[in-house]
């Protein structure tokens, strides 16, 4: 049966996170935006604390990613409804991003790399990481991917994994690491072999403090400065095969298994460039029309409104086609069916629809929405990435389009 | 708890009037177009699936279903997605039952929900703009004059579905002077009680009658006074509501028409789907008509449940108007030279999606 209803834990977990986004992210957003690689400590400790004493985890509220069979597993345990996950996370992660992307980006939790083990792990494997990505202190997991050489081409990794007895020797450069400064541990993406293709593509968890990998470098960015993005170097760096993520005899699941990590971290991402989208609309709101007594008519003919309000309806209207494309994909993987389509509709469209309404916020708001005293110009800069990470919006619309064309790779290039 | 899956008895629904709409709406509809009339075997069998009349009280002769928003636009988008000028026609019957079923009194209840004959097409209709540049329900003309015993209406209406064959028609007037939507009735008038003018001539919409119409002096006996006691809003939501349904509809049978159509059409030796200004076009297209589905789906679902929609039906409707052209534009643009002529539909469509933007009460859920 259709419903648009949120649980009650849904809505508490909306409410605190929209609270939490309001009194502690927005005060400080601007200050960890001009100071790009001053780590917020103090916010990474206090949000840390928060959740954890909550008793309930919001580690999805960055990765996205409980799946059906950890579902079973929490309710056998602990004989408790099932948990949409991904919807929750979704909702949770809109109310953050509202208060501040950047910082919503580095709130400890398994992140991007948690969200990789979740989809090609194996149980053991799963266990075992998550155990660190969820321990007493604020932890991360990061994704290590994209290389100098190559973004959107996934396949074409050229970090290379030698096997050596019991280990992996991997070597090569990884850009674009969110969370990149401090994580604990790294999912990287290596080659067993340029001739093997894509099958000779695997996930390798390198734990901290392994001496083979390095930062080098943080980037310095256009927007979400509180965000760690970093380079890092893998020299001789030497990894378990225990570590290989699905283990060795699973040769499919390694590159399907990066794909499938974007099933769930899609529609998280969605949510995060709704939030932004909402962020500057509120802002809006409340000046133009709350307090500067603007009139926003809604059903009214045509003829009866002005610009102005024309657009606050546009940008409203798109923004709820943002959040129910986002909703669909993120409640579909919940129930376990494949959203691999409808993911990439919600990010195509959360990424256009988040741009278009931060550029346009500061137009409506004159002069003075261009001056960095507002943080309307600070949401349209951190907007941008939102149509560029994790699959750019060309991407997107090229799963979209193999999907309703039932083409292949090969058939759409 | 929030979920995106329809029930079983919806799915029915849908498939059944999908199966209607693909087997035997899609058969006629360019002819229909062309000739502007609708067969009339068509509008029979539309309406013998009984999709105006479910939520007919048993105590009136109904079936009982209850009357819900939701199944209102999975029937909209289908037939919709059949063909919009029979789906008109065929629905036009809810212009007038759902409002009954929502203020009518015992007596008109009685006297109207009886007219609905199952094997038989009757209609009614349901008259709201007016023949005025810059219409606006707020501001109706047409004008209801209170002299004790009747209600006197005089003023015109446009666009009015059937209006030469509805054995009913609610016209939407407000008594005495003012403005704003909460002094909105619904005045019943059988056929007969006004002049039916000349036939409307649309871009779009060929197939469907409408006309505009003339009240000069009719009575209309206090009994047939749908009091709306400010409810008009509300059924304008519905009939919002109705409008994103239906844009959504006409929008898949375009997006899935120029679809189909990239994929057999060669091009520099390959389909021109496999080229990426095609493709992602088609992608967009296909975000498009989803995005629009859930929009129907969330404010029928807040009809539902008793939440006021207005703003968001309102809403609603503009972004799917705006994206309904966006979509069909595009249908027939990727048809190429093709998607200009009448020999493929994609140009009916486009023509029919203009309509959304400034239509008002073509159909209610």
């Amino acid at each position: 049966m259709v419903d648009f209803e949120l649980t009650p834990i849904m809505k508490m977990a909306r409410e605190f996170t929209h609270n939490y986004a309001r009194d502690v992210m927005r005060p400080i957003s601007r200050k960890y935006d001009e100071e790009e690689h001053v780590a917020p400590t103090e916010f990474i400790q206090k949000t840390h604390e928060m959740f954890t004493s909550l008793g309930f985890s919001f580690s999805t509220t960055k990765a996205g990613g409980g799946s059906k069979e950890d579902d079973a597993e929490s309710k056998g345990k602990h004989d408790r409804p099932k948990m949409e996950m991904n919807l929750l996370g979704a909702i949770a992660t809109e109310e953050l991003a509202w208060g501040c992307p950047g910082l919503t980006l580095r709130i400890p939790g398994p992140g991007l790399g948690g969200a990789a083990i979740m989809a090609a792990a194996t149980p053991e494997q799963k266990k075992r990481f998550m155990k660190i990505l969820n321990g007493p202190k604020p932890s991360y997991g990061a994704m290590a991917l994209t290389e100098p050489g190559f973004g959107s081409d996934a396949s074409a990794v050229s970090t290379t994994a030698v096997k050596d007895g019991d280990y992996y020797i991997l070597n090569g450069t990884k850009i674009f690491v969110t969370g990149g400064e401090m994580a604990d541990l790294y999912v990287v993406w290596a080659t067993l072999g340029k001739d093997m293709g894509r099958s000779g593509i695997k996930a390798f968890v390198v734990e901290k403090g392994n001496p083979g990998i390095k930062m080098t470098r943080l980037e310095h960015k256009l927007g979400i400065r509180a965000s760690d993005t970093a380079e890092v170097v893998l020299e001789d760096c030497r990894v378990h095969k225990d570590n290989l993520l699905g283990g060795e005899k699973k040769e499919e699941k390694g590159f399907k298994g990066a794909m499938q990590t974007f099933d769930a971290t899609r529609p998280i991402v969605a949510a995060m460039a709704t939030g932004i989208a909402r962020a500057s609309y509120d802002y809006l709101y409340e000046d133009l029309v709350v307090k500067g007594g603007l009139e926003i008519n809604y059903g009214k003919a045509i003829h009866k409104r002005g610009y102005v309000e024309t657009v606050f309806e546009d940008m409203e209207a798109k923004i709820n086609a943002a959040r129910l494309l986002t909703w669909k994909a993120a409640w579909m993987l919940d129930h376990g069916l494949p959203n691999l389509k409808e993911a990439s509709m919600a990010k195509a469209k959360a990424g256009t629809v988040v741009d278009e309404v931060t550029q346009k916020a500061i137009e409506l708001y004159g002069p003075e929405g261009y001056s960095r005293r507002h943080l309307l110009e600070k949401w349209m800069r951190d907007a941008k990435v939102y149509d560029v990470f994790e699959g750019t919006g060309q991407i997107q619309r090229l799963v979209i389009a193999r999907a309703i064309l039932d083409y292949t790779r090969k058939e759409l290039k | 708890m929030v979920s995106f899956e329809l029930s079983e008895e919806q799915k029915l629904l849908r498939d059944t009037c999908r199966d209607f709409a693909l087997t035997a709406m899609r058969k006629y509809d360019r002819q229909s177009d062309e000739s502007g009339e609708i067969p009339s075997d068509i509008v029979k069998q539309g309406h013998e699936l009984g999709l105006t009349t479910g939520y007919i009280p048993e105590t009136y002769g109904g079936p009982g279903g209850e009357l819900s928003a939701l199944n209102g636009v999975i029937i909209l988008e289908e037939l919709a997605y059949g063909n919009l000028s029979m789906a008109l026609n065929i629905l036009a019957p809810s212009l007038v039952n759902i409002p009954l079923v929502l203020y009518g009194t015992e007596d008109q209840k009685k006297k109207y929900f009886g007219m609905n004959k199952p094997d038989q097409f009757h209609g009614f209709t349901a008259a709201l703009a007016e023949p005025a540049v810059k219409f606006d329900p707020e501001a109706l003309r047409t004008a209801a004059a209170d002299e004790i015993d009747d209600f006197v209406l005089n003023g015109e209406k446009a666009f009015v579905a059937i209006a030469d064959s509805a054995l009913a028609t609610i016209v939407f007037a407000r008594k005495g002077s003012g403005e704003g939507l909460a002094g909105i009735d619904g005045f019943i008038v059988p056929s007969g009680g006004f002049t039916v003018k000349e036939r409307e001539k649309n871009q779009g919409l060929r197939a469907l009658k409408q006309f505009t119409i003339s009240l000069e002096g009719t009575r209309v006996p206090r009994s047939d006074v749908l009091r709306l006691s400010g409810g008009f809003a509300g059924l304008l939501a519905r009939a919002r509501t109705a409008s994103i349904a239906l844009t959504t509809g006409v929008c898949r049978a375009a997006y899935e028409y120029a679809l189909a159509y990239a994929k057999e059409r060669i091009a520099f030796g390959e389909p021109i789907a496999s080229r990426q200004s095609v493709a992602f076009t088609l992608a967009e297209m296909a975000m498009e008509v989803d995005a629009m589905r859930l929009m129907a789906w969330r404010s029928a679902w807040m009809i539902d449940k008793g939440i006021d929609a207005y703003k968001d039906a309102s809403m609603g409707k503009r972004y799917a108007a705006d994206a309904a052209m966006f979509v069909t534009r595009n249908a027939t643009q990727v048809l190429g030279g093709h998607g200009f002529t009448r020999d493929h539909p994609v140009e009916m469509w486009y023509r029919d999606a203009r309509s959304f933007a400034v239509s008002e009460f073509m159909a209610i859920v």
